[in-house]
């Protein structure tokens, strides 16, 4: 497994710290904190598409590239600073414009602020400047102006509390690579066929988890793979790991590691317990089968 | 104060500010000394929020490329730290470049040290390679060189990382002179051998003491490559007529155009021209370069310290103009007073979740 370097591996936290986390010593409880984390993802989704990301298309490959580290750095912001200070409603869209230049698909702010402007103020002016006529720009809504400056903001005071690490190991990417890689036969048919479309649904899914900051990003990806493996094929994570352990150095795993095992059966056993939490999708729980 | 902001103070204490040395739009440059050790680093200030889009690209960039990579022959970024709303990049101190060399007709420059900056640019430029990034902005201006004569490659703000081979990029990139014909006929999907055609044309530069290929528009650029090397035909470059601003080109006939860099000899002749192939795929990768002749025949290459350097003081170096000009102030005028920050994370255990960067 690639050893992460310093600014990645220091965004590695353990289940222990999600217990003290800036909203946590606010006085915000650990559930409505990952239910608040979940809908700022989502918003990120939505004002995303609504931005024209992608092609609005929310399959298409950059819009892809775009969603997951923006998935991860609300994730990391929210380990350093309080949801009390910072709404997930400025957060998504700051996250998302950051994601955006950072996976260098850099959305139009104006494309931003409008897309929150029609989710969130319902009546009040998009600002469509026609490019063609500079002299004649429209005057900008109070609305407009207000949730320009506070994105910027909160983008501002985000890439501190981020430490500027903005070099993001890219989860999705990882899973991509490795499926891309997989030797025919060494995998059931459909993963090289559907791999990446029923792997890509699992990933929005845990996105909105904190494993993102919690897991080893190689762990995560492969854990994605196994647990596909266990429900496709009907089989425990036990099996599903045993039954692979020649896909796993496509995603530079090493199964000989008995921590590896132990990290790659911890992840799915959380996927488990988020879901059996109603955190993310219930459905879950019956596909990832213990022993 | 929370955690995050304390250690930003405590690194944003580390460094004493010096004069201004640069000064852009968005960004201005000053000489500084690390407090402890006294050594001299660049501080480069950028005024993120006097910025309409917020962090730009180009800051963005470079900090997100210099925080991982780490080589001899790359600058160091030192620490990065916030004041207000302008983020702060240390960055080493570099005294001068290798345009300056170029330009300073007092100097006289041999084979020699020719080979030595070209060693010091491939090692550099190999190790980002293997890294997965691209430069997509080498030229003289961008090779500084450090007061032991080490060159190192600089400015990341174009950089970008490749691996997926189907993804598009955008072909403004490269300053003019030292771009590829592929680019200036808007191929979308190129890769590392867009920096190695660069490196081939710093090389004739420096021997050549004048830009090997000064186009004054990309049309041009494209004229005048094709006037030197001749206008590329289907068997030396497969495929050229499908790039998407592919249009035909008078026939301009293959003519010895590196007679003007023999002093480099035979090997580094042909070390030059094989890194200046049309075809990107046949251009020598920058790892295949490391293992040419040309740096293992004598003479050998000179050792740093010893490589010619402009007598004069150094004059400030100018940020490029396309760096941080042209882009639109905000008009709304961020002078919100910042959110009350969160408390810090305080583990029981007394591990504290704060950032190390580099430590």
């Amino acid at each position: 497994m690639k050893d992460l370097g310093p600014a990645e591996s220091q965004w590695l936290f353990t289940d222990a710290d999600l217990d003290r986390t800036p909203s946590r010593l606010d006085g915000i409880t650990s559930e409505d904190e990952l239910r608040r984390r979940k809908k700022a993802i989502e918003y990120v989704r939505s004002i995303g598409l609504r931005a024209g990301l992608g092609g609005r298309e929310a399959n298409s490959p950059s819009a892809r590239g775009v969603m997951a580290p923006a998935a991860m750095l609300v994730h990391r912001f929210y380990m350093r600073r309080s949801l009390k200070d910072f709404p997930e409603e400025l957060v998504a869209p700051a996250m998302l414009f950051l994601a955006s230049k950072i996976a260098e698909d850099s959305l139009k702010l104006r494309y931003i602020v409008n897309a929150c402007l029609s989710k969130w103020e319902p009546g009040a002016l998009p600002w469509e400047p026609d490019p063609n006529n500079k002299d004649t720009y429209p005057p900008q809504s109070l609305e407009y102006k207000r949730w320009e400056r506070e994105i910027l903001i909160v983008e501002e005071l985000a890439l501190e509390a981020l430490c500027f690490d903005m070099a993001i190991i890219n989860h999705w990417t990882i899973f991509r690579r490795a499926i891309l890689n997989l030797n025919g036969e060494a995998v059931p048919k459909w993963m090289k066929v559907n791999g990446l479309e029923l792997g890509w649904g699992l990933f929005n899914v845990i996105a909105q988890t904190p494993l993102v900051v919690t897991t080893h990003p190689h762990i995560l990806a492969f854990g994605v793979f196994v647990i596909l493996l266990a429900a496709m094929d009907d089989m425990s994570i036990s099996s599903a790991i045993k039954s692979n352990s020649e896909a796993s150095s496509a995603f530079t795993v090493d199964l000989n590691d008995e921590t590896t095992v132990e990290q790659i059966k911890h992840f799915c056993a959380r996927v488990r317990a988020y879901s059996s939490m109603d955190l993310i999708d219930q459905g879950l729980v019956d596909l990832i089968r213990d022993e | 104060m929370d955690l995050a902001a304390e250690e930003n103070k405590r690194r944003a204490d580390r460094w004493i500010k010096g004069i201004k040395v640069g000064e852009g739009t968005f960004a201005n440059v000053y000489k500084g000394t690390e407090k402890v050790t006294g050594r001299q680093v660049a501080i480069k200030k950028i005024k993120i929020g006097e910025m309409k889009d917020g962090l730009d690209m180009t800051a963005l960039r470079e900090v997100k490329f210099l925080q991982e990579l780490r080589h001899p022959n790359i600058i160091e970024l030192c620490d990065v730290f916030s004041v207000k709303q302008n983020i702060n990049l240390v960055l080493e101190f570099l005294d001068t470049d290798l345009e300056a060399i170029i330009r300073d007709k007092d100097l006289i420059i041999q084979q020699a040290d020719v080979k030595s900056w070209m060693l010091m640019t491939l090692r550099g430029l190999e190790y980002l390679h293997r890294n997965g990034v691209l430069h997509r902005d080498l030229k003289p201006n961008n090779l500084l060189i450090s007061a032991d004569g080490l060159t190192k490659i600089a400015d990341f703000g174009l950089a970008r990382e490749f691996g997926d081979p189907g993804q598009r990029m955008t072909c403004q990139v490269i300053t003019r002179w030292y771009r590829p014909p592929e680019l200036l006929w808007g191929s979308r999907h190129y890769s590392s051998s867009v920096d190695m055609w660069s490196v081939g044309t710093i090389c004739v530069e420096l021997v050549w003491r004048a830009p090997f290929l000064p186009g004054e528009t990309d049309l041009d650029q494209l004229k005048r490559t094709f006037e030197m090397m001749g206008t590329p035909t289907d068997d030396e470059w497969p495929g050229h007529k499908e790039l998407p601003d592919y249009h035909p080109t008078a026939m301009h006939p293959k003519q010895p155009w590196w007679t003007i860099i023999a002093p480099l000899g035979a090997e580094g002749v042909e070390c030059v021209r094989e890194m200046l192939k049309y075809d990107p795929k046949a251009r020598l990768t920058a790892e295949q370069a490391l293992q040419h002749r040309f740096f293992s025949v004598l003479p050998r290459p000179t050792a740093p310290r010893l490589l010619p350097k402009p007598k004069a003081e150094l004059r400030p170096r100018a940020l490029a103009p396309d760096e941080f000009t042209g882009k639109p102030r905000v008009e709304n005028g961020n002078s919100m007073k910042r959110k009350a920050e969160s408390p810090a994370v305080e583990p029981s255990d007394g591990k504290r979740v704060a950032r190390r960067l580099f430590v």
